[in-house]
């Protein structure tokens, strides 16, 4: 059953949000260059129905220990920053991202939604949905010696640095609409001519009438 | 990557007078009923939790295990845990008909110049595969009878690692192959030459080691605080 049919099923009849019980979690995939990291929102080793393995960043306290933004929708043409951490990595494999660091940027991290029905454990039969993608722009490190009641603990903390794919939207467009430079490309085309631009000066800084008011 | 963590036993000297195995779950919450009840929704997966309490240590040995396990604990280590014998494992008496709670002694009747017996390590065949993050697996019962019931814990040993699991709910077929129900799921596939276990070991990191310290009493003996277990997915 896809994502949306499952969904729709666990809704069922109910007529208020509160009545509809359906259990998604967040997967991650960071598609970097010396392999794809897969983790999800929650404990222990998710298989899900295409076979891949995520692996449970919550600890036994109920931390999760992967720092995720809340996503906002990019349809206001905003492009925020978003930080994603993974803390507590071990020292060889936070040696390795470093070493990779330079080829980190221009990789995605893709959110998919996994849903799970009763009974299914960690193995939930509903293919996981596409929920958003992002770029990472940079990558950055932290390691430190903390204390904590009695316990040394080095962590090593690797930070991605992510916008959406609305980034650079606002950036000028790389040339100018003009006559003289549309007939030009026009030229550079074969085409004899181009007046898609011809009226353009006469319009600038020009007071439209419209239902003559 | 993979990360193999370092694997101690827990010390067969520690050992506790109280003991409980719970399937832990965590819920999150899912809004107020009209009536005001809380409803939430349970975690998929969870990991299991074992709870024990100590009296003091009274023999030497028992001390210095003590002494090497503080240490041992506030650097993280993962322990394999034996479950010590409470109701929530199945009776031996129910499994061979005679009380080896105790281990087996050698047939002239005598245990081992320790005073320990051989362990005693029953276990049922399973009888099909199960995936790992399952939580269902089928296992047969046709001569040990309809002994497993909810409430027990079993465990499995795979891959060289422990695992044990409560058993949420069982049906038994007319040839008494059981299909059993566990809390948390698998953690690793099952197949039809894997043995369940009625005697489980967990993999488990002490949770707050700090508290689990005592100091030695008239410079003898120490009391352990109570050591909250949590299962180590490793």
């Amino acid at each position: 059953m896809a994502f949306a049919d499952a969904l729709l099923a666990l809704t069922g009849t109910a007529t208020d949000s509160f009545d509809i019980v359906a259990t998604v979690r967040r997967c991650f995939k960071y598609d970097f260059a010396s392999g794809a990291v897969y983790i999800w929102d929650g404990q222990g080793i998710l298989t899900t129905e295409d076979g891949q393995e995520w692996i449970g960043t919550i600890d036994a306290d109920g931390v999760n220990h992967h720092n995720t933004p809340a996503v906002r929708d990019p349809r206001d043409g905003t492009s925020p920053r978003y930080e994603f951490s993974i803390p507590y990595l071990d020292a060889a494999t936070y040696a390795a991202m470093k070493a990779d660091q330079s080829v980190a940027a221009g990789r995605d991290i893709i959110c998919y939604h996994a849903l799970f029905n009763a009974k299914e454990g960690l193995l939930p039969q509903t293919p996981i949905r596409f929920a958003w993608k992002m770029t990472i722009r940079g990558v950055t490190f932290s390691e430190a010696v903390e204390e904590n009641s009695g316990q040394f603990i080095a962590s090593y903390n690797v930070t991605a640095l992510a916008r959406s794919l609305e980034y650079g939207r606002s950036r000028t467009p790389a040339g100018t609409f003009t006559d003289t430079a549309q007939n030009e490309r026009a030229r550079v085309l074969g085409v004899a001519s181009d007046s898609g631009c011809s009226f353009m000066a006469r319009n600038a800084n020009r007071t439209f009438l419209i239902e003559g008011t | 990557m993979t990360f193999t963590p370092a694997i101690y036993d827990w010390r067969v000297n520690c050992a506790p007078i109280d003991q409980v195995f719970r399937a832990g779950a965590l819920q999150t919450p899912g809004g107020v009923t009209l009536g005001g009840y809380l409803a939430s929704n349970p975690e998929p997966g969870g990991r299991a939790e074992l709870v024990m309490e100590f009296q003091n240590f009274a023999t030497k040995e028992a001390n210095l295990d003590a002494s090497w396990t503080i240490s041992r604990a506030m650097a993280g280590t993962v322990w394999r845990v034996r479950l010590y014998k409470n109701v929530q494992l199945v009776d031996a008496a129910d499994l061979v008909g005679s009380d080896v709670n105790s281990g087996i002694p050698w047939n002239n009747g005598e245990p081992w110049a320790n005073g320990e017996n051989w362990a005693f390590a029953p276990a049922a065949a399973v009888t099909s595969s199960a995936a790992k993050g399952a939580i269902s697996f089928t296992a047969d019962f046709s001569v040990l009878g309809q002994v497993l019931n909810i409430g027990h814990v079993i465990g499995f040993y795979l891959d060289g690692y422990s695992f044990a699991h409560k058993v949420m709910d069982i049906s038994y077929s007319a040839a008494n192959i059981a299909t059993v129900e566990v809390m948390p799921p698998l953690r690793r596939a099952l197949t039809a030459t894997d043995y369940m276990l009625f005697r489980p070991s967990m993999l488990a990191v002490v949770q707050d080691a700090a508290s689990l310290m005592g100091n030695f009493r008239s410079g003898r003996s120490m009391t352990f605080g109570t050591a909250r277990f949590l299962e180590a997915l490793v």
